[in-house]
C-alpha cells in the first residue's frame, strides 16, 4: 500500500508542459546511461577479480604479472590461440543466448548442459547415420541438434507452465539424465566398432567447414553471431519477444493483458533449448566430430555466467562468451607456462561471477553513472520510491 | 538496433584485423629437449593422471627434460593445445587417454617432426604418432588368481570404474583365473560409471558385501577410495588398482596392481632420443615393469604369496593364454 | 474499569502528500475488544503499525499499562506485551506450529531448542483458549484459519496482553469467523485486550465492546457497541459530505451492452464467491457496484474479463456469451479493464511507458506487422496518448515504475480508453490516488460513458460510487442486494445492504 501514497502530479506540472513530453529516441531500450552502467559493472568486476586473483597467484609463488601475461598471450597471443578463443566462444554464445532468452522470460534454465548434450546427440545421429549431399547434410544435422535441445527443454517448460513445477529443479535433474544417457549410448548402442567408447565420426558432408586453415576456427562462429543478431531482434523487435519479456516481468499483468503465459513459457523454453542444442551441435559438427562422454567442460553452466556478465542482452552475451572463451584458452597456456594449477583460473572466474552479481544487485555502479536526463522523471522516481 | 549492428561490425572488423595480422603461418621451431603432458583430469587424482605425471617428472629428473603439463583439458581444446605446444618447440607431446586419438591424428600430420605419445590409446601412424597400451588382462589374471585362493565364501566382488574394453579384459581374465584356481568361486561385478565418484564406489562395495563377497577387486581410480571405505572394519579383503593402495585399508589390504608412468615414459622417450620411435603401438605390462603388484598385505598367507609369485612369473614367461580385449 | 491498558495521545503520521493519522486519540481498557473501523486508506493499519513499532509516529505518545512506551521496532512492542496478527501471516511454511511459535525467542535451554517443553506449552495454550491446532503440524498443511490461530498462539506465547488483529476475518470462512470470535471473547474474559481492524460492520456489532471509527486519518467517534447500530456506523465511516462534486450530465442510457446472468464462481480458496449474480449495464451509463471488500467484487470483475473461470451462468457482451473465452478474446469483443491493482495487474512496471501502452495488443496492427513490432508507430501512439491523457513523463521510453501513482493510472486509462471499448470494467480505479488524480480518472470515466460505453464501476469507496454512478448495485456475499438509482441513493440504506441486513425485493 505504501506505494500508493506518493503524489507528484503537482510538482511535475511545473517542470514539464504537455507537448514537451514526446520522446526523441527510439523505444528500443537503449540509453547511454544504461549502456554505461552495463559496461562499467562487468569491467569493474573483471578488474577486481583479476586483482584478488593476483594475490592468490602470488601466494602460490608465481609472479602475477607473468601469469597474466601468459593468460593474455594464451588467449589472444597468436593466431592459434586467438582462433582457439573464438572457437571456445562458439558453444558459449549459443548456450549463453539460451540462458539469456530464458532469463528475460524469468525462467531459470539451468538445464543448458543437458540440452546441449541432447543437441550433440541428435546432431551426431544425423551426422553419422544419414547420407545427404554436402550443405544439406550440415543443415539437417544442425537442425537435428536444435530439435534435440528443444525437446529436452520442452519437458521442464511444459511441467513449469502447466503443472507449476519449479524449472530450476527439473532442469538440473535432467542434466544428469542427459549426461548418463549419453554415457550409456556411447558405451553401447551408438558405439563405434573398435576400442573406444565413442560414437562414429560425423560424415565430411555434415561438418562445419574450418574458416582458417591450420586453426580450429569453424563456420559455427558466423552462425553464432547470426543467432545473436536474431536474438536481439527477437527480444526487442518482435511480438513474441515482447510477450516473453512481459510474462517474464509480471505473469499476473500478462494474464490480465490476455497473454497465454503458459504458452509463452513453453515457447521460451523451446527457443532456449534449441539454442543450447545448437551449442552441442556446433561442438560436434565443428570441433569434435564425434560424441564422447563428458565432451562438454560445463558449457551449459558457464553459459549462465556468460549471460550474467553480458547482462542478459544478446550483444553482451557474445562479449561474455568471448571473454570466457579467452579465459579458458589462456588458462591452459598460463598453466603450461607457470605451472599454476588451472583451478587458479576457475577461482578468478568464480570471483568475476560473484562481483557481477554483487554489482548488479546493489546497483552501485548505476548510481555512479552520470545522469544526463535528470528531469521530473528522476525526481518523481525518487519520491515514489520512498513513499 | 543500429547501434547493435555497428558494434557487431566493429567487433568483426577488429577480429579480422587481429586474425589477418597474425596469419603468417608459424614455422616449426627447432625442437628443444622439451616434453608436454596433456591430461583430462587433475595431476593429483591418485591414479591414471597422477601416474602419467610421475612419468613426466621422471624424464625431467633423469633425462633432463624441460616439461610442461596441462590439466583438466576439455575435449574441445585438445587440438589447439597440441598445436600450441608444437609451435612452442616441444619435442614430445604426451597425451594421457584414449580420448586424444582424433586430436593426435590431426596434429601429428601437421607437425611431422614432433613426436606424439598417446598413453592408453592406439593412435599410431607409422611415423611420429606412437601409442602405448597396458597389456590388458595379465594384471586381471594375477589378482583373479589371488582372490580365488583367498576367498572363503567363494564370492568375489569386481568393481570397475567404466565399462571399457581394457577393464573388461582384466575382469574376463580374472574370471578365467578364478576358474583355474577355485572352480567353486564366482565373480560378481559392478561398474559405477565414473572414475571419481567415491560414494558410488562405497555403495557398490557394500552391495557386494551384502551379497556375501569376502574379497573385492576394485579397478577405478578414486572410486577405490570408496571401496576401501566400505571394507574397513570388516573381514573383507581389498585388492586395489593403479597404485600401491595399502594405506587405504591396511587391515584389509591384499595387494594392488601398480601401474607406473615412470618406466613407460623413460622407456619410450629413451627410444625416441635414440631414434627408435617409429609410430608404433607399444603394449607394456609386467615384463616392462609398466605394471606390477604392490607388496602383499599382512592378511595374505605365505603359501598364497608364493603361489601368486609363481603366477606372475608364468605371466611374464607367456605361459598363460590371456583373453584379449574386445575390439582390439 | 480501572486504569486503561493502552492510551494513544495525538498520534500523527505523515506520508509525502498524505496525512495518514491526524492527532489520533485512542483508549483501550483491560479485557476490552475494541474495533477499529474505517474504509481502506482511513489510517487504521498505519495507526496499528505505529503502535507495533513498524512505523514511527511524527507526533504523539503511547502509554501502555500506565507507562509511556516508545516502540521503534516490533521487538520492543513484543517485549512490552503487544502482539500483532498481520493480514498476511508471518509464518515459515516448512516449520511446525511449535517451531513457528518459538521462532525468534530465546530458548530456556540454550543451546538446545527445548522443543518438547515448547510443544507442551503450545498444547496447553491451545487447549485453554480453544485454539485447535496440532503443535507438530507443518504450516503448509494448515488451513488459513488454523494458520491464523498459530499467529494468535505466537502472540499469547509471548505473553501479549494486547493483541492487534489486522482484518482478521478477511481470509476466513463464516464458520472460522465464528470460531475466531469465540476465541477472542475467551481471551477478553481473561483480561487481555484486543484491537481488531475491520471495515465489516456486522463483525463490529458481533464481536466488539467498543468501536472507534476512523475516516481520512481522523477519529470520528468512539462509541459503545451496544449503544449504536450498523447504519449509524456506516454513516460515520463514510461521512455525509461528498468531498468533491463532479458536474455530471444526466446519463442517456441506450441498449443493454453488458448482461450478467446467474453468474457463479469460486474464489482463490475454492469457496463460492459469486452465487448466481445478475446485473446489466446499458450503453452510456455507469453502474456502480458498492460493497465491503471481499464480497465477490474481484471475482465478478475477473469473470467478466476472462481471467477467472465462471462455474455457471452467462456473461453477455452485446448479446454474445463470453464465458469461457480467453481474456484476449474478451478484449477483442470490446471489453476494457482498469484492474484493481495497477502495479501488478494493470502495468508491467519494468517495461517502458510505450510498451505498457501497447501491452496486450502487441500482436495486432498497428503495433506489429507480421510478428515484428512497429517501434516507430508504437512510439507515435504513445506520444499522442501522453499528450491526450496528460501523462507527466520525460519520454515514452521511461520505465513506468519511475512514474507517480497518478501517472501510472493514466497510462492504464490511456491504453484502455483509447481503444473505445464498449464495456469498461473499472475496479477501484482511484485507489491510492490523491485528489487531483482521482478527479482526472473520474472525468475520463464519465467521458467514456458519454461516448456511449457501458461502465461497470466496482469500488469499496462509497463516495466514489455515489458521485459517479447512474445506478448503484450493492453486493454482499456474492449476490446483488439491490439496485438503486444514483440520485435516489440513501447512504443509510446502502450501508444496510452492504452489511447484508437489507435486501430490495426487486433486486436483479
Amino acid at each position: 500500500m505504501r506505494n500508493h501514497v506518493g503524489t507528484t502530479i503537482g510538482r511535475d506540472q511545473r517542470m514539464i508542459q504537455p507537448g514537451q513530453t514526446q520522446s526523441k529516441r527510439r523505444g528500443s531500450g537503449f540509453s547511454w546511461r544504461g549502456t554505461l552502467a552495463g559496461i562499467v559493472t562487468p569491467v569493474v568486476a573483471v578488474a577486481a577479480s583479476l586483482l584478488i586473483g593476483s594475490l592468490v597467484i602470488a601466494m602460490l609463488k608465481v609472479n602475477p604479472l607473468v601469469a597474466y601475461s601468459y593468460l593474455f598471450s594464451g588467449a589472444v597471443g597468436n593466431l592459434g590461440q586467438l582462433t582457439g578463443t573464438i572457437t571456445n566462444a562458439i558453444p558459449l554464445i549459443f548456450a549463453g543466448l539460451a540462458v539469456t532468452v530464458a532469463f528475460r522470460g524469468s525462467i531459470f534454465n539451468i538445464g543448458g548442459e543437458g540440452q546441449l548434450y541432447m543437441g550433440a546427440l541428435f546432431a551426431i545421429l544425423a551426422g553419422t547415420m544419414l547420407k545427404l549431399p554436402p550443405g544439406i547434410h550440415l543443415l539437417v544435422a544442425l537442425a537435428a541438434g536444435a530439435v534435440g535441445g528443444l525437446l529436452w527443454a520442452l519437458i521442464p517448460g511444459y511441467l513449469n507452465a502447466r503443472r507449476g513445477l519449479n524449472e530450476v529443479i527439473v532442469t538440473i535433474l535432467m542434466n544428469y539424465i542427459a549426461q548418463w544417457f549419453i554415457s550409456y549410448l556411447v558405451h553401447g548402442p551408438i558405439r563405434e566398432a573398435g576400442w573406444n567408447p565413442q560414437s562414429r565420426m560425423v560424415a565430411a558432408t555434415a561438418r562445419l567447414p574450418i574458416l582458417i586453415h591450420g586453426t580450429s576456427l569453424h563456420v559455427g562462429i558466423i552462425l553464432a553471431l547470426i543467432a545473436a543478431v536474431l536474438m536481439h531482434i527477437l527480444l526487442t523487435r518482435t511480438g513474441l519477444g515482447f510477450a516473453i519479456r512481459m510474462v517474464g516481468s509480471n505473469r499476473e499483468a500478462s494474464r490480465y493483458a490476455g497473454i497465454n503465459s503458459a504458452r509463452v513459457v513453453i515457447l521460451t523454453m523451446c527457443v532456449s533449448g534449441a539454442l543450447a542444442g545448437l551449442a552441442g551441435a556446433s561442438e560436434m559438427l565443428g570441433t569434435r566430430y564425434r560424441l564422447l562422454e563428458g565432451f562438454s567442460p560445463g558449457y551449459g553452466f558457464d553459459a549462465i555466467a556468460v549471460a550474467m556478465v553480458g547482462r542478459t542482452t544478446a550483444l553482451g552475451t557474445v562479449l561474455g562468451a568471448l571473454f570466457f572463451g579467452a579465459l579458458r584458452s589462456g588458462a591452459t597456456v598460463m598453466q603450461s607456462g607457470t605451472g599454476l594449477p588451472v583451478v587458479a583460473v576457475y577461482f578468478i572466474q568464480g570471483l568475476i561471477i560473484l562481483f557481477m552479481i554483487a554489482g548488479s544487485s546493489v546497483n552501485f555502479f548505476k548510481n555512479l553513472a552520470p545522469k544526463k536526463e535528470v528531469t521530473a522523471d528522476d525526481k518523481s522516481a525518487k519520491s515514489t520510491a520512498v513513499s | 538496433m543500429k547501434r547493435f549492428a555497428v558494434v557487431t561490425l566493429v567487433l568483426a572488423l577488429a577480429l579480422t584485423t587481429l586474425v589477418a595480422g597474425c596469419s603468417t603461418k608459424p614455422k616449426e621451431k627447432v625442437l628443444a629437449k622439451k616434453a608436454a603432458l596433456i591430461l583430462s583430469g587433475p595431476v593429483n587424482d591418485g591414479g591414471w593422471n597422477q601416474n602419467a605425471y610421475e612419468g613426466l617428472q621422471a624424464i625431467k629428473d633423469k633425462d633432463g627434460f624441460e616439461v610442461a603439463v596441462s590439466e583438466n583439458v576439455a575435449q574441445a581444446d585438445q587440438v589447439n593445445l597440441m598445436r600450441n605446444y608444437a609451435n612452442q618447440g616441444f619435442k614430445y607431446i604426451i597425451a594421457n587417454g584414449f580420448e586424444y586419438g582424433d586430436a593426435i591424428k590431426t596434429v601429428a600430420a601437421e607437425f611431422p617432426k614432433v613426436t606424439f605419445i598417446q598413453l592408453g590409446g592406439i593412435e599410431h601412424n607409422g611415423a611420429n604418432a606412437n601409442a602405448m597400451l597396458f597389456k590388458s588382462g595379465e594384471a586381471g589374471y594375477a589378482v583373479g588368481a589371488i582372490a580365488a585362493m583367498m576367498t572363503k565364501t567363494n564370492k568375489i566382488g569386481w568393481i570397475g570404474a567404466m565399462d571399457i574394453p581394457s577393464i573388461r579384459a582384466d575382469e574376463d581374465n580374472a574370471i578365467a583365473a578364478v576358474k583355474v584356481f577355485n572352480p567353486k568361486a564366482k565373480v560378481i561385478d559392478a561398474y559405477v560409471g565414473s572414475w571419481t565418484d567415491i560414494a558410488k564406489g562405497k555403495e557398490a562395495a557394500l552391495a557386494q558385501i551384502a551379497q556375501g563377497c569376502d574379497i573385492i577387486i576394485a579397478n577405478g581410480d578414486a572410486v577405490n577410495h570408496g571401496v576401501a571405505e566400505a571394507v574397513k572394519g570388516t573381514k573383507v579383503g581389498f585388492i586395489g588398482w593403479s597404485r600401491d593402495q595399502t594405506a587405504l585399508a591396511p587391515d584389509n589390504f591384499i595387494t594392488s596392481v601398480v601401474q607406473s608412468g615412470a618406466p613407460i615414459l623413460l622407456d619410450l622417450v629413451g627410444k625416441g632420443e635414440a631414434g627408435q620411435l617409429k609410430g608404433d603401438l607399444y603394449v607394456m605390462g609386467l615384463v616392462e615393469g609398466a605394471q606390477t603388484l604392490a607388496p602383499y598385505g599382512k592378511i595374505v598367507p605365505q603359501d598364497i604369496q608364493t603361489k601368486a609369485n609363481q603366477v606372475l612369473k608364468d605371466l611374464k614367461d607367456n605361459k598363460i593364454t590371456l583373453i584379449p580385449p574386445k575390439g582390439s | 474499569m480501572d486504569q486503561p491498558l493502552l492510551e494513544l495521545r495525538g498520534i500523527t503520521k505523515r506520508f509525502p502528500g498524505v496525512l495518514a493519522n491526524d492527532h489520533i486519540d485512542l483508549v483501550v481498557g483491560k479485557g476490552e475488544i475494541h474495533a477499529l473501523l474505517g474504509e481502506n486508506g482511513s489510517g487504521k493499519t498505519t495507526l496499528m503499525n505505529v503502535l507495533y513499532g513498524l512505523q514511527q509516529a511524527d507526533e504523539g505518545e503511547i502509554h501502555f499499562e500506565g507507562k509511556p512506551l516508545k516502540t521503534n521496532s516490533p521487538g520492543q512492542a513484543i517485549d512490552a506485551g503487544i502482539g500483532m496478527v498481520h493480514q498476511h501471516f508471518m509464518l515459515v511454511q516448512a516449520f511446525t506450529v511449535t517451531e513457528n511459535v518459538i521462532l525468534g525467542m530465546r530458548s530456556k535451554r540454550e543451546p538446545l531448542l527445548g522443543l518438547a517443553q515448547a510443544e507442551a506449552e503450545v498444547k496447553a495454550l491451545s487447549e485453554k483458549y480453544g485454539l485447535k491446532v496440532d503443535p507438530r503440524a507443518k504450516i503448509w498443511q494448515l488451513s488459513v484459519g488454523e494458520q491464523q490461530r498459530v499467529e494468535i498462539l505466537k502472540a499469547l506465547h509471548r505473553r501479549a496482553r494486547l493483541l492487534i488483529l489486522d482484518e482478521p476475518t478477511a481470509v476466513l470462512t463464516p464458520q472460522e469467523t465464528e470460531e475466531l470470535s469465540a476465541i477472542l471473547r475467551s481471551l477478553a474474559a481473561e483480561g487481555r485486550s484486543i484491537i481488531f481492524i475491520t471495515h465489516k460492520l456486522n463483525e463490529v456489532m458481533g464481536i466488539s465492546n467498543k468501536v472507534t471509527v476512523l475516516r481520512a486519518g481522523r477519529v470520528i467517534d468512539t462509541v459503545e457497541t451496544a449503544s449504536t447500530n450498523q447504519a449509524a456506523l456506516a454513516r460515520m465511516m463514510v461521512g455525509r459530505e461528498v468531498v468533491f462534486e463532479i458536474d455530471k450530465t444526466p446519463a442517456a442510457p441506450k441498449e443493454v451492452v453488458l448482461q450478467v446472468e446467474g453468474l457463479k464462481a469460486a474464489n482463490q480458496k475454492k469457496l463460492p464467491a459469486l452465487r448466481g449474480l445478475s446485473l446489466s449495464v446499458r450503453a452510456g451509463e455507469i453502474l456502480g457496484v458498492a460493497g465491503v471488500d471481499g464480497n465477490g467484487q474481484h471475482e465478478l470483475a475477473e469473470c467478466i474479463i476472462g481471467v477467472r473461470k465462471a462455474e455457471g451462468g452467462r456473461v453477455l457482451v452485446c448479446g454474445q456469451d463470453i464465458v469461457g473465452l480467453s481474456s484476449r478474446q474478451v478484449a477483442q469483443r470490446g471489453v476494457g479493464v482498469i484492474p484493481a491493482d495497477r502495479q501488478h495487474q494493470g502495468l508491467v512496471l519494468g517495461l517502458q511507458l510505450a510498451e505498457n501502452i501497447m501491452f496486450g495488443n502487441f500482436y495486432c496492427e498497428p503495433y506489429s506487422r507480421r510478428g515484428f513490432l512497429q517501434l516507430g508507430k508504437i512510439e507515435e501512439i504513445a506520444g499522442r496518448l501522453i499528450q491526450e491523457y496528460d501523462i507527466r513523463t520525460p519520454s515514452s521510453a521511461v520505465e513506468v515504475k519511475n512514474l507517480s501513482g497518478g501517472n501510472q493510472q493514466k497510462v492504464v486509462l490511456a491504453r484502455e480508453l483509447s481503444r473505445s471499448p464498449k464495456v469498461i470494467v473499472a475496479m477501484l480505479p482511484t485507489r491510492g490516488l490523491d485528489v487531483g488524480a482521482t478527479e482526472f480518472v473520474h472525468r475520463r470515466i464519465l467521458d467514456a460513458r458519454d461516448r456511449g460505453a457501458a461502465v461497470l464501476l466496482i469500488s469499496t469507496e462509497l463516495e466514489e460510487i455515489l458521485s459517479l454512478s447512474d445506478r448503484i448495485a450493492v453486493m454482499y456475499e456474492g449476490e446483488i442486494m439491490g439496485v438503486v438509482s444514483g440520485d435516489a441513493a440513501d447512504v443509510n440504506e446502502l450501508g444496510l445492504m452492504m452489511a447484508g441486513a437489507k435486501r430490495l425485493p426487486e433486486a436483479s
